[in-house]
């Protein structure tokens, strides 16, 4: 599932962003996973903003009870996924 | 032909015993004493001025660069070696910072360390060859980076949380929002195993970021 959001976000970055840097990054915090996707491309603009694959990592993030925050500029755009890790884990 | 007198100043008996034997089989080296730590060493340069001192980095009490640095405002004729374990570029740098006349590290040979000393006797420096750095600055990692496995990113907010910046402020200098950088900080927290904001500006300030 997680592998699917990285795909869909990697593939977006090389498609739409005309990034020349990356970071994708998954961080094990103690009660959650942060899933870090990092690029300094133009950033979501209108008429790439209604995307059907970023649709499909909303629903997978909310699918996995995780929050999913968008930071987009003219100077990059950063994806911060969360995704708390099941109790009885 | 008179000899070069030597301080050696390191915390490792046994490599300063080492060390010792090795030069007294060169007729033009003297060593004429040593130092176990930075501020030992500084006590007998208010006895003795040898011509050279090789320098270990990590000594306790006062450290081979803090010691350098000293060194190298009180006695600017003396002139420093640093012997180090560690083949890292930000120490390579600092040594020269500091003043220092040549770099070595332990692992090199008989043969390395004499011509090292002929070079730094000779007014020469001698450092050990660094990789050019690349253009692309994603490529530029230095020990920290890696032991630590910060981003770029990461380190740029720790320049500006080390200046004082608020979570705002750092937030405005690199165009993301505050909860991206709250998130980064959070992140950068737990990969330096550290729990608390305090302990992270602790952290930074302790190694010097």
């Amino acid at each position: 599932m997680i592998y699917r959001i990285i795909m869909e976000l990697t593939n977006n970055i090389v498609k739409h962003s005309h990034a020349t840097e990356a970071t994708i990054q998954i961080i094990y915090h103690e009660k959650q996973m942060t899933l870090m996707v990092e690029d300094n491309g133009k950033g979501i603009t209108q008429e790439t903003l209604p995307g059907i694959g970023l649709k499909n990592v909303v629903a997978r993030v909310h699918f996995l009870n995780g929050t999913l925050n968008v930071d987009s500029g003219n100077k990059g755009t950063t994806l911060m996924i969360q995704i708390p890790f099941k109790e009885n884990q | 032909m008179t000899k070069i007198k030597v301080i050696i100043a390191d915390d490792h008996n046994l490599f300063i015993n080492g060390l010792n034997l090795l030069l007294k089989e060169e007729p033009w080296i003297e060593v004429i004493d040593i130092a176990n730590d930075g501020k030992e060493l500084l006590t007998i340069l208010t006895k003795t001025i040898p011509d050279l001192i090789l320098l270990d980095i990590n000594m306790p009490v006062l450290n081979g660069l803090d010691a350098a640095k000293y060194i190298k405002q009180t006695h600017s004729s003396v002139k420093l070696i640093i012997l180090s374990t560690y083949n890292e570029d930000h120490l390579v740098d600092k040594a020269k910072q500091a003043g220092v006349n040549g770099y070595l590290l332990k692992n090199s040979s008989k043969e390395d360390l004499l011509q090292t000393i002929r070079l730094v006797m000779n007014n020469q420096s001698a450092f050990p060859y660094l990789e050019p750095k690349k253009e692309n600055t994603f490529d530029k990692e230095d020990g920290f980076l890696k032991q630590f496995n910060l981003t770029k990113r990461e380190m740029e907010i720790i320049q500006l949380l080390k200046k004082g910046q608020t979570n705002q402020q750092v937030a405005d200098q690199l165009f993301l929002s505050i909860y991206t950088v709250e998130t980064h900080r959070k992140n950068i927290m737990q990969k330096l195993g550290l729990k608390t904001p305090s302990a992270l500006v602790k952290f930074i300030i302790e190694k010097n970021l």
